[in-house]
């Protein structure tokens, strides 16, 4: 979990809590300030499990193309080498797909892995990938929440947030097709490890959002307040052992979240309009337009507010965003435009989102803090079909990580000339999970915990990094 | 107060005498052979009042003649030149003194790879989990797991890639020299500190052109600490010292290279070096000392000095044994709690609900001397007791759906088999019997649904190892395990007793098309298989033998079921793992914390914190074979679990040693039916009987946000562990904000509460009975009458707050 101390953010919120808190009137009773709040917390950490840092994977739903992404492959034949062309990038002799010229001018700053290889070639399948293919079957911000707690113990954000379009637009309905329901699999598979540890979806439903928002006027929540401390004769009585200090810090948690509103980070009208629109990707195509298209029904122009959500939410103390990116499933029949002509679109938005999210990260001093992880459930084949389209693919898929402290800058292996299988050693979904469990923990800590089941553990320690990026 | 007490004790507590300690005398002398030995000295005073207090790092050392050995300030004895030093300390008055024998200074001794090298991999974390010793190695480099293995360490070290690591033209440039002292980039970094004894080992061994050793060389078999046990103060030091005894009678001190942990956070740490500090909290610990694949154990006692004048009177034995340990820590106990709070604590934890209004107006005010007893006898007689370990045991039995579409028949059969076996107490030897040699159709045969989710051989090995024995075996699979004696040996031939198992998963109703006949389908099925009961060991390729562990090899025909003779071979009133394993969970069930904690990790490194009370817990359990109600009777009718909650002026540190109950937050399910019996409410849950409560729910695919928010658990493992009873925030968010809740104040009890024509006094009296088995004090009464006068105009909405305030106390929350 990520812990930045000195944001606008909590400046304002512990100004704000503390008025409110003295407003009640129960500051006295209410137990503790945020700051010794604070101290209780850090000395429950002590063993330094979990480590200072976040990620945030950006999942390309559909299974997008090792080639057009970050491997274009120009010395290859016609019918195989990327469609939408090259672009030099920063680092000498490296290309990236036609479509990235702001993640190519930025490549010192990026790592990409050309050996990586998901093993699965369906769309209902990708847990493989999102989970990086861990024996409990959960995504990796389940796994991440099961082990470091369901909630930041530092703001009480959620720890496992997934981050799709509807989260950065309230009201949006987009249709259904393939992707929904391959999402909602994914969802479901988020509480493999118990409903607490699922994913907290911010747009709409899910009871705990709903508890976010306090249901009575605020005033009378005090009086409750200030009556339970006076009922609360037994607390009293037995504070001294200590046996109320984990309830107390969360109950603390509770009122303050309740009081400022913890929406506040879901809130994107919160930011300097200036960030907001450096991110914005809402001009890039006309979403009625790609929506028309059967394989794209789900993707929207939205990714560029759903990165600046991740990164809020994250510099808020969540340790695992999962945004959702849709319409990636380019065979380029009649559900998604000839030649690839999907990429035009969608490729261009991430370019300019997670270039935007990088900058920004960086700006904040928070490049080695956050790793980002751009992937997909699978790649697609390197020879072009008739229709000018490419489909699922197992052997190859495009990998992309940026900062978390990792080494920077390079290339990981190499495709074959085909760009169809790995020539150097293969990565696999169990590389993306010791990397990014590395990333996140003090493995051998985790291996060391007796109150973890073995099951979390097992599944925890299941994977090998990826050499290079240490 | 307590503090400065044990301080006075101190000061008129005179030195007697002083003792050095090598741990390895011969004739009064030790030995230090080549330039690398050395030795760990411990000085303890002997005091008037019989204690012995650590004064290592207190004493002076003064050595004779004064250039054979040196001295740190820790107690280290390093050589310096061949010869006989004396080391004499001095301390207020006293002296004492001991011999050293340096040797083969010059003349170096061969090295031995095993003995030597592989314990530094070890200490320096080389060849841990996180490190080279992981299955895959580190950047190519790997090592055996904490260094098992050293012959293959040798391999990788000596022999795989020659000429990469070693350097035998010039050792000092040998790559692992190199990268283990920073000389060249490590991802670990430095470890090893350049021409520190450490490093010198590792030069001398390349020297000496790698050896690996002599076949007849000592090997180690066995450690010891020293010393063994001891009485420490709060707040003090003790240094520890680990000796190596090997295979020719030969000792060698170990100390530094020795990993050390402390079970006891709270009471102790330890470092590196060995040297135990103990910290604020009475009670008692323990050190484990590894070194390679031998373990060892120091146990520390610290009290707390108060005077323990005042015991309840003993019930039965376990008050006895308990309040034995309370006199050896001085730690007084709290007073026993009242009848309203002993009502409410064991209808919660026999029945897993709240006292009814009736319950309670009842016991009150009966004035019967058996009263207590009688209520234990009453509540273990009611189906809620069946209900509520039913809940428990479901959960660790893994009756579970993986989908709440699967077929729900197998878990509500096995569901209800648990609760009827507890219903009719039958004998836990049986029931663990008839779980583990289930045979037939799931549904028919109701255990058959344990093997539904401990499918393969490992599952079934760990889940019996953890369940019925209290051992986490998982780590012998593979590898030695490190905390403990058992290898690869043992946890292969447990696996041997399950090897014949067949099993079948669910097939569905089928229809044939050409004949038009419905084929039935089936549930799950589990069978035998013929053949003999035996395993391999994937590492040594050999077969080998059912056997329990420190059992015998058993022989067994096709036509024994080999689940039965290990079910015999458990259930031997001998075994030293069964009832413990038992004794403890249920122990920790009704006290809250296991005497071994986490309670299914019953390792001799790991002792209990009342070795004598688990044992006679288990005995008790023994005699009466397997009679969990009586063992049950037996903790509830202690006076040990009649203690208060509430802490005196000496016990509130006190975790550890039952001094006060420890309250708990009430398990999410029976929080859950206590909101819904005080609130009213009826419970809904889909496709089951109306009135079901979530206690009585068979298994866990019953969806409910609140259920799982307060750590219901997921079925999924053996672990107890799985069930929280942690506070989280979505937990005070629930509670607080949450419509459900807002939904059930809102209900019948408020409605009548509003309607009731009674005095407000009555109406309150009556909710704080129900909710709390207690009546109001004058200061809430008062409290809660001024708050609905204030608010006269809205009567209903005051109520509603109180109602919502009474759940959010701890007082309802917990346990207490």
């Amino acid at each position: 979990m990520l812990r930045i101390s000195d944001t606008s953010y909590a400046r304002t919120c512990r100004g704000i809590s503390r008025r409110e808190l003295l407003r009640v009137g129960s500051l006295a009773l209410g137990g503790l300030t945020l700051s010794q709040l604070l101290q209780v917390q850090a000395s429950q950490e002590g063993r330094r499990m979990v480590k200072d840092k976040a990620v945030v994977l950006l999942f390309l739903q559909g299974g997008p193309s090792q080639i057009e992404t970050f491997d274009p492959k120009m010395s290859a034949p016609a019918e195989i080498r990327s469609i939408t062309g090259e672009m030099q990038s920063r680092l000498p002799g490296v290309t990236f797909g036609g479509t990235f010229p702001k993640l190519a001018a930025m490549a010192d700053r990026l790592a990409v892995v050309r050996s990586f290889a998901s093993g699965n070639a369906d769309h209902q399948n990708y847990m493989t990938v999102a989970g990086g293919d861990n024996p409990t079957r959960a995504p990796l911000g389940s796994l991440y929440a099961r082990i470091a707690g369901p909630n930041s113990p530092h703001t009480g954000m959620p720890n496992n947030v997934i981050v799709p379009a509807e989260a950065v637009s309230p009201g949006l309905r987009l249709p259904q097709n393939f992707e929904t329901d391959s999402l909602r699999k994914l969802v479901n598979a988020s509480s493999n490890l118990g409903a607490n540890y699922a994913f907290f979806d911010p747009s709409g439903g899910g009871e705990l959002r709903q508890n976010l928002e306090l249901r009575i006027p605020r005033e009378r929540l005090a009086d409750r307040r200030a009556l339970l401390n006076q009922l609360d004769t037994f607390r009293r009585q037995a504070d001294r052992t200590g046996v109320f200090e984990n309830a107390a810090a969360h109950e603390q948690q509770a009122y303050d979240l309740l009081l400022r509103g913890v929406s506040q980070a879901f809130d994107l009208a919160r930011e300097d309009p200036r960030v907001v629109s450096a991110y914005d990707t809402s001009n890039l195509f006309s979403q009625a337009e790609v929506n028309r298209w059967g394989d794209m029904r789900r993707s929207s122009n939205l990714l560029g507010k759903q990165m600046l959500l991740a990164r809020r939410l994250v510099e808020q103390g969540c340790g695992f965003v999962t945004v959702m990116d849709a319409g990636w499933d380019m065979h380029s029949n009649n559900n998604s435009p000839r030649n690839l002509g999907g990429m035009y679109w969608l490729g261009p938005q991430v370019d300019h989102a997670v270039s935007a999210f990088l900058h920004d990260v960086e700006a904040r001093g928070l490049s080695d803090k956050i790793l980002l992880v751009v992937t997909g459930e699978m790649g697609r084949t390197p020879r072009i079909g008739r229709e000018g389209g490419r489909d699922h693919w197992a052997s190859l898929t495009p990998l992309l990580l940026a900062g978390g402290g990792l080494r920077m800058g390079q290339v990981v292996g190499q495709s074959d000339r085909q760009a169809g299988t790995p020539a150097t050693e293969r990565y696999t979904p169990r590389h993306l999970l010791g990397t990014v469990m590395e990333t996140l923990f003090n493995v051998g800590e985790v291996r060391l915990q007796s109150d973890l089941p073995r099951d979390v553990v097992n599944a925890a320690t299941a994977g090998t990094v990826i050499r290079e990026m240490f | 107060m307590s503090s400065s007490h044990a301080q006075e004790l101190k000061s008129t507590d005179k030195l007697q005498k002083l003792r050095i300690d090598s741990g390895r005398p011969a004739d009064g002398s030790f030995r230090l052979d080549g330039r690398d030995a050395w030795q760990q000295l411990q000085v303890t005073g002997i005091y008037t009042s019989g204690q012995e207090r650590d004064l290592t790092r207190t004493v002076r050392f003064e050595t004779a003649p004064a250039n054979l050995v040196a001295l740190d300030a820790t107690g280290l004895v390093t050589p310096l030149k061949d010869g006989k030093a004396t080391i004499t300390v001095k301390y207020e008055g006293a002296s004492a003194s001991v011999q050293a024998i340096v040797a083969h200074m010059t003349d170096d001794v061969p090295i031995n790879f095993a003995n030597q090298v592989v314990p530094l991999f070890t200490k320096f974390g080389c060849n841990a989990g996180a490190c080279h010793g992981k299955a895959s190695g580190q950047n190519g480099f790997k090592l055996s797991l904490l260094g098992f293995e050293p012959e293959e360490d040798y391999e990788y070290i000596a022999k795989e890639n020659r000429g990469r690591r070693i350097l035998h033209a010039a050792p000092a440039h040998s790559m692992l020299l190199l990268k283990a002292s920073g000389g060249i980039a490590h991802g670990g970094g430095r470890k090893i500190d350049a021409d520190s004894p450490s490093y010198r080992v590792l030069l001398r061994w390349i020297e000496q052109g790698t050896p690996y050793g002599q076949p007849n060389d000592p090997a180690v078999t066995r450690i010891e600490v020293l010393p063994r046990e001891r009485l420490l103060e709060r707040n003090s030091g003790q240094q520890l010292t680990v000796i190596a005894h090997h295979s020719d009678g030969s000792t060698v001190d170990v100390t530094r290279m020795t990993q050390f942990e402390a079970n006891e956070r709270d009471l102790a740490a330890v470092d590196a070096a060995g040297l135990v500090s103990t910290r604020n909290a009475p009670g008692t610990f323990a050190v484990m000392a590894r070194y390679q694949t031998h373990v060892a154990v120091f146990r520390g006692l610290v009290p707390l000095g108060a005077p323990v004048a005042q015991l309840p009177p003993a019930k039965n034995f376990i008050d006895e044994h308990v309040s034995r340990q309370w006199k050896k820590l001085g730690l007084p106990p709290s007073a026993l709690c009242d009848d309203s709070t002993f009502l409410r604590r064991v209808t919660i934890d026999i029945a897993g609900r709240l006292p009814t209004l009736e319950d309670t107006q009842k016991f009150l005010v009966d004035k019967d001397a058996d009263r207590h007893e009688k209520l234990v006898d009453r509540l273990l007689a009611s189906p809620d007791y069946a209900d509520l370990f039913a809940s428990k045991w479901s959960a660790v039995l893994r009756n579970r759906r993986i989908n709440a579409k699967d077929d729900a028949r197998p878990s509500i059969a096995f569901h209800g088999w648990i609760r009827e076996s507890l219903d009719k107490n039958v004998p836990f030897d049986q029931f663990v019997r008839e779980v583990l040699t289930a045979q037939g159709e799931a549904i028919k045969i109701p255990p058959v649904a344990w093997y539904r989710e401990v499918k393969d051989v490992s599952s079934q090995v760990e889940d019996v190892a953890q369940l019925f024995l209290g051992q986490r075996i998982a780590c012998a699979k593979c590898h030695h395990h490190p905390l403990e004696k058992w290898n690869t040996q043992d946890y292969w031939a447990l696996a041997a007793f399950f090897t014949r198992i067949d099993i079948k998963a669910p097939k569905a109703d089928k229809k044939d098309k050409k004949s038009g006949k419905n084929e039935p389908g089936q549930s799950w099925l589990v069978s035998l298989k013929p053949g003999k009961a035996e395993a391999t060991n994937p590492k040594t390729k050999k077969s080998i033998k059912p056997a329990g562990l420190d059992g015998p090899e058993l022989t067994l025909t096709p036509e024994e079921d080999p689940r039965s003779k290990l079910v015999d071979w458990m259930a031997d009133p001998k075994n030293q793992f069964f009832a413990r394993a038992l004794a403890n969970r249920y122990w920790k069930h009704f006290l809250g914390r296991g005497l071994v904690e986490p309670e299914d990790d019953l390792r001799a490194t790991n002792p209990a914190t009342n070795p004598e009370l688990l044992d006679a817990l288990a005995k008790q359990f023994t005699d009466s074979k397997y009679d969990l109600k009586q063992l049950v009777r037996a903790i509830c009718t202690s006076n040990t679990y009649r203690l208060s909650a509430l802490p005196n002026e000496h016990n509130a540190d006190d975790r550890q040693n039952y001094s006060r109950f420890l309250p708990r937050r009430l398990h999410a399910e029976v929080l859950f039916d206590a909101i819904d019996a005080v609130t009213l409410t009826k419970p809904a849950f889909k496709g089951v009987a109306a009135g079901t409560r979530a206690l009585q729910l068979p298994d866990n695919q019953f969806e409910s946000y609140f259920l799982s928010a307060f750590g219901r658990p997921d079925f999924a493992s053996a672990c107890e562990c799985e069930r929280s009873g942690d506070s989280s925030l979505a937990q005070s968010l629930h509670l607080f904000n949450s419509a459900e809740l807002a939904k059930k104040v809102a209900g019948e009890r408020l409605k009548k509460l509003v309607a009731d024509k009674r005095p407000a006094q009555d109406r309150l009296r009556e909710l704080y009975l129900v909710a709390l088995a207690r009546e109001p004090n004058q200061e809430e009464m008062a409290r809660m009458t001024a708050y609905l006068q204030d608010r006269s105009g809205n009567l209903s909405a005051a109520y509603e707050d109180l109602l919502w305030a009474v759940l959010n106390t701890k007082e309802f929350l917990y346990n207490h």
